[in-house]
């Protein structure tokens, strides 16, 4: 197709390092800076061949639309991939699950972008249609981050389309997760019509209820009230049948697993309600508290609503599924490549992993370069070079070229799948952890019951005509909207407040086990070290400019991370032609430069033995092969991180549970203090058993890690919170994700969460203030439906401006917003 | 007087036809994306002269 342009062309581009000047300017693409190896069109800079592809394959095709809504719009291309990457999408059984709809001419499929960030990227994905004309329509949900493309399958195969996007930069998210698990969620829709439903009849009964409230006409009374009674009964049906089922279930459903919770009592309410007004009305020919029911039930939705926060974009559930690809590379005995769906590789097989691909399974390495970046697996910073014959394990990362392993133990198998599986377990076991609300209700509901009966046999005794109304008055007037809705209302707009600090949780009730966080764990690498930012700092010998030169020269020629990091560092210094490069991946590299043989690199490169035990990642440096130094590589804090843990030493204990080595124990023990745990070179598993016996010993932990290493951890622990760098970046099961430049503000965050649940303690007792005046009322048998119209929803009026107001003032006081 | 019983009762009807009409288009998925639309609005057909800024969300 059109994505690798003719390489001399863009040599031809190539900006030459000497006109400094330029290469300072943003490419128009991405806007990141125009470093070395950027190109020049026009007056248009490029940081990469990547970025100047899509460019122009944009203005060919009448697409420059996308400069002009956004600046700098553009996502790099990850990088110059071929086609056979997504050889799977051929695959009839794969292909097939991923439809959602396919009559074999026309086929749709919504796909997952998360790259999806501006206007200028739905004005792009919108307009599909003018790069392939098989493309008939694509529409964005800006929200949730999905794309969904109808076109034509016979002009345009599925593979096609992926690489399509994926060479404009927006390659689709597609995993094991996301294939066969296709259900629509229409909790919100539901939820929006009950809600709906119950509106319209508290507005309608409201006004209906009107004259009674004023006081009616004796005569008109008698001729027309009990049309509007009738109607009222009418109305309320909808509410009671359809709008507040979902209590009635929530209660039902509590009650059989004998916890009793907050819809209990709030449900009996709602029933002794409505009996009572339809008895009322029939009987009697009285008002009925229809009004006060509808408005109960309308108030208690919009909180239901309200405590529905959900971020749409991010993903709180990912398993392990989700970080493996969809299918592999076999290799079979003639040697010939087959794509096959993961579930059906088996132990034997052989397979190709090819540059950037991610291993499903344990398995030995056969032949290649094999250098395996396990960072997200074990936490290790530094990839690992591997040699014929050795083990390799599932979610290593091979960087550079393709290797050919032999699979010896299925995917699901593998030692990180049974981590998974491990905590799966364990996350059963743990009892159902009972919000403030429901451990209130299993108080309240008792009291509220017996309270009811002493009165109802109070009034059989001393006014047995009173009974019967004063015994359901009490169960009326008791229910517990306003508590009921101050958990929601405080902790929803907690969570929301905590959304704008880029602290994004799965759902409300995070906020109060972070309240009762106790202990709080570290995970050491990208967590409280910046990802990818290190500063190599030279031990030995003094160099001098020209030996700087030197190694400037030839480490500028390698991509390995390493080199990069040396060569920022050296930036600036002179560029000496080299002869005989010759670089060997996970080992170093070596030349000839300005007349001087200079090799750097490894321990195991420069043949010496790792005797003295060098655990710090470290570049050795030697020319004519004399050694003069080495690099020590270490790893940048985070900023404000000193300060973090001084406030958070305050309140919590603070550890360190790190699966890398202990070379930078003594820096970090200087901000963590003595008494802080530091635990380095901790497997996955080791992080999972140490978080269980922190609970075991009753500690309410909070884990704050990235990887999948911390996957367990993060899972078993009270509170699991993952460090991302965006908002598209992969992060493993947890509750909750924080962007790592908000990383400062994590002591202030935990303490709004205290906050929230005083907050919720103080409108208990308001609410329960106004339950006891309401009460008086009650037990007497005077309650008439005026009072319950105005108290009811009273109460509940004041706790939700109150929580709502408090928790902004204190954000406000915490510095948040 | 009668007249009101009239009345409310047409205005029920035409309440309730609403309340129908709502909860079709809901279901119908109508108000599942509140957001995109309100940006795709603003488009030109080529997009070149929109200066509509959302940011990031």
């Amino acid at each position: 197709m059109f994505l690798v342009k003719d390489m001399t062309e863009i040599e031809n581009r190539k900006i030459l390092n000497k006109s400094k000047d330029k290469t300072s300017s943003a490419c128009i693409h991405c806007g990141d800076p125009c470093g070395e190896g950027s190109l020049q069109e026009g007056d248009n800079y490029f940081c990469c061949p990547g970025c100047w592809t899509v460019y122009n394959l944009l203005n060919e095709n009448d697409l420059d639309g996308y400069y002009a809504i956004e600046n700098k719009p553009g996502l790099r291309p990850d990088r110059l991939n071929s086609v056979e990457r997504f050889d799977y999408l051929d695959k009839k059984e794969i292909r097939e699950k991923l439809f959602d709809y396919n009559n074999g001419k026309t086929a749709r499929i919504t796909f997952s972008i998360p790259q999806i960030h501006c206007s200028s990227c739905i004005w792009l994905l919108e307009n599909l249609y003018k790069l392939n004309p098989a493309i008939q329509l694509s529409r964005v949900n800006f929200q949730k981050r999905i794309a969904s493309v109808t076109f034509n399958i016979n002009e345009l195969s599925l593979k096609d389309l992926v690489y399509l996007l994926a060479s404009i930069g927006y390659e689709p998210e597609i995993n094991l997760s996301t294939v066969g698990t296709k259900k629509k969620d229409t909790s919100f829709r539901t939820l929006y019509a009950r809600l709906t439903v119950a509106g319209f009849s508290f507005g309608n009964v409201m006004l209906l209820s009107f004259p009674e409230y004023l006081g009616f006409d004796a005569e008109v009374e008698a001729s027309y009230g009990f049309i509007f009674s009738y109607l009222k009964i009418l109305l309320s049906l909808p509410v009671i049948f359809y709008s507040s089922s979902t209590f009635f279930v929530s209660a039902y459903k509590s009650i059989r697993q004998k916890h009793i919770n907050m819809d209990v009592p709030v449900s009996i309410g709602i029933i002794i309600l409505f009996l009572r007004s339809l008895y009322e009305i029939i009987m009697l020919n009285q008002a009925g508290y229809f009004d006060s029911m509808c408005a109960l039930v309308f108030l208690l939705l919009v909180g239901r609503l309200y405590q529905k926060k959900t971020y749409f974009h991010l993903a709180f559930e990912r398993d392990y599924r989700s970080y493996l690809p969809i299918s592999v590379t076999t290799i079979n005995k003639s040697g010939k490549d087959t794509s096959i769906p993961l579930d059906e590789l088996k132990k034997g097989m052989r397979i190709t992993i090819r540059n950037y691909e991610i291993i499903p399974a344990d398995s030995i390495f056969i032949k290649g370069q094999g250098e395996i970046d396990y960072s997200f697996v074990t936490g290790e910073s530094t990839p690992v070079a591997i040699s014929s014959g050795d083990k390799v394990y599932a979610g290593g990362r091979q960087m550079g070229q393709s290797i050919e392993l032999e699979i010896i133990k299925k995917p699901s198998r593998s030692y990180l799948m049974q981590l998974w599986e491990q905590t799966e377990q364990i996350v059963e076991e743990q009892p159902g952890l009972t919000t403030m609300a429901n451990k209130l209700a299993v108080y309240f509901t008792p009291a509220i019951l017996a309270l009811s009966l002493v009165t109802g046999i109070y009034w059989l005794i001393f006014d047995p005509s009173r009974a019967m109304n004063a015994a359901t008055a009490v169960l009326i007037i008791a229910c517990p909207c306003a508590i009921a809705l101050a958990s929601p209302f405080t902790l929803g707009t907690i969570q929301r407040l905590m959304g704008k600090s880029k602290l994004f949780l799965k759902d409300e009730s995070v906020v109060e086990k972070m309240s009762r966080l106790s202990t709080i764990i570290f995970d050491k690498t990208n967590t409280i070290t910046q990802s990818g930012a290190a500063t190599p700092v030279f031990v030995g010998a003094d160099l001098s400019e020209e030996q700087k030169s030197m190694i400037y020269s030839l480490a500028r020629q390698s991509t390995h991370p390493l080199s990069v990091l040396i060569t920022d560092l050296l930036k600036g210094s002179k560029i000496y032609s080299i002869k005989n490069y010759n670089e060997r991946r996970g080992l170093g590299l070596e030349a000839d430069v300005n007349g001087y043989y200079i090799k750097i690199g490894s321990h195991k490169w420069m043949g010496i033995k790792n005797k003295d035990k060098i655990e710090i990642t470290s570049v050795l440096v030697s020319i004519d092969n004399e050694i003069l130094g080495y690099y020590r590589i270490a790893n940048l804090f985070r900023k404000g991180l000193t300060q973090v843990v001084s406030e958070l030493k305050k309140d919590y204990s603070i550890s360190l549970l790190s699966g890398d080595n202990d070379s930078e124990k003594d820096r970090i023990a200087g901000m963590f203090g003595t008494d802080a745990e530091l635990l380095f070179n901790r497997s996955p598993h080791d992080k999972l058993s140490y978080i269980n016996s922190q609970i075991n010993y009753g500690q309410q932990t909070a884990m704050i890690g990235d990887g999948l290493n911390d996957a367990g951890a993060l899972k078993a622990a009270s509170v699991g919170i993952t460090i991302a760098e965006n908002n598209s970046s992969f992060s493993p099961a947890c509750d909750g994700i924080l962007i790592a430049s908000e990383f400062r503000h994590l002591p202030q965050l935990l303490k709004l969460s205290s906050d929230g649940i005083k907050i919720i303690k103080v409108s208990f007792i308001i609410s329960l203030l106004y339950n006891i005046i309401g009460l008086t009322f009650a037990v007497q048998g005077t309650l008439s439906p005026v009072i319950a119209a105005v108290l009811m929803p009273a109460s509940s009026v004041t706790v939700v401006l109150l929580t709502t107001l408090a928790s902004f003032v204190s954000a406000r006081r915490r510095g948040l917003i | 007087m009668e007249v009101m019983v009239l009345l409310i009762f047409f205005s029920l009807i035409v309440a309730i036809g609403f309340l129908l009409a709502f909860i079709w288009a809901l279901k119908k998925g109508q108000f599942d994306d509140m957001l995109t639309p309100s940006i795709r609005m603003l488009f030109n057909e080529n997009g070149k002269e929109d200066n509509n800024k959302i940011g990031e969300r």
